[in-house]
């Protein structure tokens, strides 16, 4: 059984038919090429997959694609704005806030989820909003400083 | 030795990285993101029982699934010999290694390969798993080494003997045993006399220390990709520290000469020692020849806990005597190393570990690589290392607090310095062990004061060797005044950067100029895994080494153009001084090379047999709640001696990354067995990184001790900030709560108990 | 790790909903932000046949605040709670817990009514709801009804929900004194323990007490004894420790997050600090 389903990724729709069980992070990849969200865990908790869905942000491997329709999806391919990078992409960029780079975008998209709801995060707020993400390179402290600097930027 | 006494223009500066783009926005190309045209997916079936004999693998119905093209199990490998044979630099039991990488005519652990299938959806390949059936005899598991040490535990390797081992680089140099046991190797080394020292010491401490199995926890799950053209080539994209290690094993499992297989470069997300060595690129390799088609493979998260290669388990015992004036005299240590399903723990690495911080005169360690029915362990940062020495740092601890000494000037009394003999019998050259310690005893954070009820301060040193082996570099320079370096290493942290700047200083060009590439098997010369410290030390040098080639053909040009001796040529930051003060810049020198002769090329191998090694100190404060037993760091800082710091963000983020894992193993993590064998936390859900909230901000103090063994005064710096952590938390709770932790990690259960006990 | 296959239908309203599970010959869930459900079926210990998919329906979401009681709707997010100015008015022991649970990108996805049909030994709003007593509105293919929420969750993964049946809304009168504690487990993010309480102050006596505990036993459910000692007490440290110390329950559970003996210490630890903290709102 197929189920079709219209989304919205990066500003352009897909019309699309999918089995049910295909997860989002999986119709992202494979149908759509989108290979910037990644996977990690299969159980969401690294989230290496984070997208964002209708602006809030969300594990797309733990969401099934036919939950998607009719949504509007932003993946780490589409952050970037007329060929700007995305304050928070610049800040991970300059403030070295990875090494192996695998949890990045799933990083940024969460951190954009967080700068939505604090734009200028504490510490501790920004520990709280990343919680939902693993790092197993950084130990964290680059990327709380990016987190730092995007808000700094933004403001 | 060192390139240049001037200042640095390149080196120690904080650019951007290459790779960073690309990382930030989506295009990086990861293992798991490469597809062609028919590409089918690979799923491995994974042995439900931790010890069985294999009696029979019928795949006639999953064959019968539609879409699914191949299935192979190990009979579909040539047979291998059983002894070790040479393997790139290094060696290994192919026998074994394929075993491991399918499993032969037992299982030995859960998870265990046992058959791989290809399919034309990954959704087929899953459902074609259940379908393959498989008679066991489920045989008695055993799973402590100690228990599998005793005579008459489950015999996992019919006739195995003890090997009688020298050090890390040394090979099988003893003796072999002669009764049938699971201990399959062991290793001694003695300097002094034992009983001597133990009689001059005043106070002894012995103590045994268990920790648990830990897995280095890259986000990026293991993958493989093979194509197994018709004429017998094979090409490979794999998620590999290692591309050439990844070629070799694969070319020999698969029966075939290794210039017959390319391994394609892809990023790699994370590896910490644990992508060292092939897991499914031979079973993808042998799927794409039976099918003609490429096979990708990727491992789900369990099948990463449950199949590839974590860090032992370990058991230590460690005795040491120390005179009341603070002179260790003895130091003592057994260490016993759980290998998992085959030989091959980092035992000798703990064992010539252990006791290196410390200048003494008397030390025996010995140490024991024992096989049980768990997953063949794998290396993970700084191998061995984090165990043997939570063990030592924690004794040591303990008499300094007896003997009511700073347990920072106890460790300066005895450290290990220039000259110093290990028991091993290797003499340290040029070390920065004093200069950590000191760095921590002059630092804020040691000199402040730690206030509050439950809180306490904990210090540990560590050490680790770091190692040189072989790499590449070639580089070609372009006419428009840029250069691009192509090398042979796995960039996991930052490696392109770091190589890239070394070059632009011995060039004297800006870092911006050079364009770092890592490209295939085929496209450079042959390139030691990006492990042991390894790859900003001695791919650094290749490439210094590249950029002096680079430079002495442009001195050649530059002399042709004025037509003068080579002499009368100088080189000085990035530009040619010839006779009546002419001069090229390079960019000028390489906008003349194409009309002048053409372009140029520089290259380089480099093997250098020595390294630098690591030291450092740590210094924790922990805060214990003593109705949870949670404990939470309040504040970290981690001394290090890092040689020179080619780019010190890089570095201190390589720290603070060592720093998150080795509190991770102090406190939250750990693979949990049942009594048959089963992982029973075989997903993150149940093991425990840590997360953002389970840290602060980790300072960091670079202590530069300059390697006189590198071009640039380079040490290895990834591995050795995994180290202390263990002993430093376990020694701070000490402070906090009075009670020892011999068991890691602390986890709150744990804790609560200790201090049950104590308390009642 | 992919789920096993299975059929999926949208339903736009509660009535079509209940219709499509009541004409489904086999296992029918319905699914809203599927944090619950989803992993279950992505590790195969869920594999249901049909999913019908209630997130679009209308009127479901949001809270609202009536007169000192308080309304929300079944489809509402753990963020949206989070978040909710009514409830961090009226109710913030609600917004609090719900801020507790996973992670953002799991709190945005979640909602109340999938977190309470579900009931997770472990998840944290059940003690919530029980210590409020909350009613939890139903509706089913025999119209609608209402079931108090102590009475709602009765074992593990076991509530008074027929499969006919599904949560609309859960409805509370706004507490004087209520508050959430909990022993976070590091991963996952679950409780370990986690005791919600609420309390009736008059004059700095309690003259009611409402305390309920998750993540120790197999469902959510009050601490009886805590609740009597407390009752007439003048709420000082000593009469919570007391109070917190006659906490007892059957069934404890034993995994590794914490034994059976640390699951015990930890509900009179949380029972205290829930106590605590409501005492001095």
């Amino acid at each position: 059984m197929s189920v079709p389903i219209s989304v919205t990724v990066n500003g352009r729709l897909h019309e699309l038919e999918v089995e049910p069980r295909t997860l989002l992070a999986h119709l992202l990849r494979e149908d759509l090429t989108l290979t910037g969200t990644h996977i990690g865990c299969d159980t969401s908790q690294c989230g290496a997959c984070t997208v964002l869905i209708d602006g809030t942000s969300a594990k797309s491997c733990t969401v099934l694609a036919v939950q998607a329709d009719g949504a509007e999806i932003t993946t780490i391919e589409g952050l970037a704005q007329d060929g700007q990078l995305h304050p928070l992409q610049e800040a991970f960029w300059d403030e070295h806030g990875l090494q192996c780079g695998y949890c990045t975008p799933g990083m940024i998209m969460s951190g954009v989820d967080l700068l939505e709801r604090h734009p200028s995060p504490s510490e501790a707020e920004i520990r709280r909003g990343l919680d939902g993400n693993l790092c197993r390179c950084t130990g964290y402290e680059h990327i709380v400083n990016a987190m730092q600097a995007a808000a700094g930027g933004a403001s | 030795m060192v390139a240049t006494d001037r200042p640095h223009n390149v080196v120690g500066t904080r650019p951007v990285r290459p790779d960073g783009v690309d990382k930030v926005t989506g295009r990086a190309t990861y293992g798991g993101d490469v597809r062609f045209p028919g590409m089918l997916y690979g799923r491995i079936l994974r042995s439900p029982h931790a010890h069985a004999i294999i009696k029979n693998i019928d795949a006639s119905k999953a064959l019968e699934l539609d879409g699914v093209r191949a299935i192979v199990t190990n009979a579909d490998f040539a047979r291998q010999p059983d002894e070790e044979v040479a393997l790139g630099e290094l060696t290994a039991n192919l026998s074994e290694m394929l075993d491991q990488v399918i499993a032969g005519t037992k299982a030995l652990y859960r998870g265990h390969a046992i058959a791989a299938v290809a399919a034309t959806d990954p959704h087929i390949a899953e459902d074609a798993l259940d379908l393959i059936e498989v008679e066991y005899e489920v045989l008695d598991a055993v799973l402590d080494p100690q228990e599998a040490m005793r005579p008459g535990a489950p015999q996992l390797h019919p006739g195995m003997v003890t090997q009688e081992v020298g050090g890390l680089f040394d090979g099988e140099t003893g003796e072999a045993g002669t009764e049938e046991t699971n201990a399959a190797k062991h290793v001694k080394f003695t300097k002094g006399d034992l009983d001597t020292g133990f009689a001059e010491a005043d106070i002894i401490i012995e103590r045994e220390f268990d920790t648990g199995m830990y897995h280095q926890g890259y986000i990026e799950t293991h993958n493989g990709t093979a194509m197994w053209k018709k004429d017998d080539r094979v090409q490979v994209w794999s998620s590999t520290q290692g591309q050439f290690e990844v070629r070799d094993q694969t070319a020999l499992l698969c029966g075939l000469a290794p210039s017959r297989v390319t391994v394609e470069p892809v990023e790699i997300g994370g590896g910490f020692g644990g992508k060292t060595h092939v897991v499914m690129e031979p079973l993808a390799a042998i799927l794409s020849k039976k099918t003609g088609r490429p096979v990708k493979m990727i491992m789900t998260r369990q099948e990463v806990f449950e199949g590839t290669g974590p860090t032992s388990g370990t058991h230590n015992r460690v005795k040491i005597g120390a005179k009341r004036d603070g002179t260790i005299t003895a130091m003592d240590a057994e260490l016993i190393f759980e290998a998992g399903a085959y030989p091959g723990s980092p035992f000798t690495a703990g064992a010539m570990c252990a006791f290196a911080p410390y200048d003494v005169d008397n030390i025996e360690v010995e140490g024991w690589d024992v096989v049980v029915n768990k997953p063949k362990v794998g290396a993970y940062r700084a191998p061995g290392a984090p165990a043997a020495e939570y063990a030592v740092e924690s004794v040591i601890d303990e008499i300094a607090e007896r003997l009511e000494l700073d347990p920072l000037e106890f460790r300066l009394q005895n450290a290990a310095q220039e000259g110093t003999v290990r028991a091993d019998g290797a003499a340290f050259g040029v070390i920065g062990n004093v200069d950590t310690l000191q760095a921590v005893q002059q630092s804020e954070h040691y000199r402040s004061e730690l206030s509050g009820e439950n809180r306490g301060r904990g210090v540990a040193s560590g050490f680790w060797f770091n190692v040189g082996f072989t790499s590449a570099a070639h580089a070609n320079v372009m006419s428009d005044g840029t250069v691009g370096l192509v090398v042979g290493s796995a960039d996991i942290g930052g490696t392109r950067a770091a190589l890239a700047m070394q070059f632009a200083e011995t060039l004297g060009i800006p870092y911006e100029s050079v364009n770092p590439q890592v490209v295939n098997t085929d496209a450079i010369g042959y390139t030691m895994v990006t492990g042991g410290s390894r790859t900003a030390f001695a791919g650094g040098w290749a490439a210094h080494e590249a950029a002096l080639d680079i430079r002495r053909q442009l001195v050649e040009r530059a002399a042709m153009i004025w037509e003068c001796d080579l002499d009368a040529v100088s080189y000085e930051d990035g530009v040619l001084s010839g006779p009546d003060d002419q001069s090229f810049t390079f960019q000028e020198i390489c906008e003349q090379l194409p009309h002048t002769g053409g372009l140029i090329q520089g290259k380089a191998d480099v093997s250098p047999e020595t390294s630098g090694p690591a030291f450092a100190c740590h210094v924790v404060d922990v805060e214990v709640d003593p109705e949870t037993g949670k404990v939470d760091i309040l504040r970290y800082t981690a001394a290090q001696d890092v040689g020179t710091a080619v780019h010190p963000s890089y570095v201190e983020s390589q720290i603070q990354g060592g720093v998150a894992q080795g509190i991770g193993m102090a406190l939250h993590e750990e693979y949990v067995f049942d009594d048959s064998g089963n992982m029973e936390n075989p997903t993150l859900l149940d093991y425990r990184m840590p997360t953002t909230f389970d840290l602060p901000m980790l300072d960091v103090l670079l202590v530069e001790v300059a390697n006189p063994g590198h071009p640039y005064g380079v040490r290895g710096v990834g591995e050795i900030p995994i180290v202390p952590p263990l002993a430093a938390v376990a020694n701070a709770i000490h402070d906090a709560m009075g009670v020892r932790v011999t068991q890691l990690p602390a986890t709150p259960d744990r804790m609560l108990e200790l201090l049950e006990e104590q308390g009642g | 790790m992919i789920p096993a296959s299975f059929d999926y239908q949208r339903a736009g309203s509660v009535v079509e909903a209940i219709a499509l599970k009541q004409g489904h010959d086999g296992d029918a869930r319905f699914i809203a932000g599927g944090h619950s459900l989803v992993p279950l079926m992505k590790l195969r210990l869920a594999e249901p046949s049909l999913l019908i998919d209630i997130s679009g329906i209308d009127g479901l979401s949001g809270v609202s605040e009536d007169g000192g009681r308080i309304s929300i709707g079944a489809l509402t997010t753990h963020a949206e709670l989070e978040s909710s100015e009514v409830l961090m008015a009226s109710a913030p022991v609600v917004a609090e817990a719900a801020g507790e649970i996973g992670d953002q990108q799991v709190r945005n996805r979640g909602t109340i009514g999938g977190s309470l049909a579900h009931a997770d030994p472990a998840s944290d709003l059940p003690a919530v709801v029980v210590a409020l007593d909350a009613t939890i509105h139903i509706s089913g293919s025999g119209g609608d009804r209402s079931v108090a929420a102590g009475d709602f969750f009765q074992g593990l993964f076991e509530v008074d929900l027929a499969e006919d049946e599904m949560i609309t809304s859960v409805s509370f009168d706004a507490p004087s004194h209520a508050a959430y504690a909990k022993l976070r487990h590091p991963a996952s993010h679950f409780a370990i323990v986690g005791v919600a309480a609420s309390l009736s102050v008059d004059g700095g006596v309690c003259t009611g007490a409402r305390v309920a505990i998750t993540g120790a036993s197999t469902h959510a459910q009050r601490l009886g004894a805590v609740e009597d000692a407390l009752s007439g007490s003048s709420l000082d440290d000593d009469a919570i420790a007391a109070a917190a110390g006659a906490a007892s329950i059957e069934d404890v559970n034993a995994d590794l997050a914490g034994s059976e003996a640390y699951r015990r210490a930890m509900t009179q630890v949380f029972a205290g600090r829930a106590i605590t903290a409501a005492a001095r709102r």
